[in-house]
């Protein structure tokens, strides 16, 4: 798990079963993000981010059944954006090309993970530890009676 | 276990969950419907009881407790027809939650339940020196313009009015609500009581309190968690509890 800082908000970024989720810090909920964020996370990668298309949030997600040969237009948007974040962090390995995905190569996990970590920590990032309080907070388990 | 109500009210206490959690157990028993439990980084928890009553049938038998991913339910309320019936039916031995949504046409899903937790709603105590019943509204206004601003909002509690403070990089916003617009009794044990809480998760709580109720009842006290509830008499109460922010 990773933490970035964007607009003074805290966001943790996870890896899980090969997909990307994104969690504001102080919730319990990986969730929706807005696009701007995703552009932000491309910008620290390094990255472009731009496809026709875009539905207005966007989930960063991992589909495990990414397909080859079909039009990103015509895959369900978690896979496309899927796609274009994997590309961004794997431009070597051309996975679209003309709007194509062209290469189903499930990319591992680990690997993934250590790329985003190796590429986020040119910025400022920090190792979250899944259910820490964060530190601006008192803790409800100090107001627990029993 | 077999119980049925109407969609609405299934709908807005699972909003009021799937706020702060992702995974929840859900308690049927003689009462009522009772869920909620404390978010992973402990600084928020919510209760939410739908009483007996609302339901059209309620067959529960003794006890049951179901855990299950909120946002799998939540999913098909979310698209759910506005009016309607919904009926919950439970295979214990599958722990198969099967949830019927009856509109113009019906829709079965059979959702996968998890292993089954007990519930835990621990008692918070509180420090209130401010309570206040406020209109909905407004506060949920309040709150969102604020956040746009900051992530932290300090709540001042006066003998007649409630000030809510943003402090942002450049915009310094004052929020003050006062009898009879915007609030509708006061409580006040202090001639001003101060407290800091964060602006992200009340914007989330306040607005699903909002969906339940057009007035809610709110108290907080220094360096002590903010309680709010959110009520349809004899019918649905939510109720959330946010931990403070230490200000530096």
């Amino acid at each position: 798990m990773m933490k970035i800082r964007y607009k003074n908000k805290t966001f943790n970024l996870r890896i899980s079963r090969g997909g990307f989720k994104i969690q504001r810090e102080g919730s319990d909920r990986w969730e929706y993000v807005k696009k701007e964020y995703i552009i932000k996370l491309c910008s620290l990668l390094n990255a472009t981010f731009g496809y026709k298309n875009q539905p207005g949030r966007l989930k960063l997600n991992i589909a495990l059944d990414r397909r080859e040969g079909i039009p990103l237009t015509k895959q369900r948007p978690i896979i496309w954006n899927t796609a274009i974040i994997t590309n961004c962090l794997f431009p070597e390995q051309t996975l679209i090309e003309d709007g194509y995905i062209v290469s189903s190569d499930i990319l591992k996990t680990e690997e993934l993970e250590e790329r985003m970590k190796e590429m986020l920590l040119k910025e400022e990032v920090v190792v979250n530890v899944k259910g820490k309080i964060p530190e601006e907070y008192i803790s409800l388990t100090e107001f627990m009676e029993g | 276990m077999k119980v049925k109500t109407d969609i609405e009210t299934i709908r807005r206490a699972l909003n009021a969950l799937q706020v702060i959690l992702s995974e929840a157990t859900i308690s049927f028993n003689s009462e009522g419907m009772l869920t909620g439990g404390i978010d992973a980084t402990k600084t928020t928890m919510v209760r939410v009881m739908i009483h007996s009553s609302v339901f059209e049938n309620y067959q529960i038998g003794s006890q049951l407790d179901i855990t299950l991913y909120v946002l799998d339910l939540w999913k098909i309320l979310k698209k759910s027809p506005p009016k309607g019936a919904i009926e919950l039916n439970y295979d214990e031995e599958k722990r198969l939650l099967e949830v019927v949504v009856m509109s113009e046409y019906m829709s079965r899903y059979k959702l996968r339940t998890l292993e089954t937790k007990s519930l835990q709603l621990p008692k918070i105590s509180m420090k209130s020196a401010w309570a206040g019943k406020l209109i909905s509204k407004h506060f949920s206004e309040a709150i969102n313009e604020i956040s746009s601003y900051t992530n932290e909002i300090q709540f001042i509690g006066e003998k007649d009015k409630l000030i809510l403070h943003g402090m942002g990089e450049t915009v310094e916003v004052d929020k003050v609500f006062t009898k009879p617009m915007a609030i509708l009794e006061i409580d006040a044990k202090a001639d001003k009581t101060s407290a800091y809480y964060s602006a992200e998760h009340l914007m989330q709580i306040v607005d699903a309190g909002l969906k339940v109720s057009d007035i809610m009842l709110l108290s907080f006290g220094e360096n002590s968690p903010m309680y709010m509830n959110s009520t349809i008499p004899a019918k649905l109460k939510v109720e959330y509890w946010v931990a403070p922010r230490k200000h530096v």
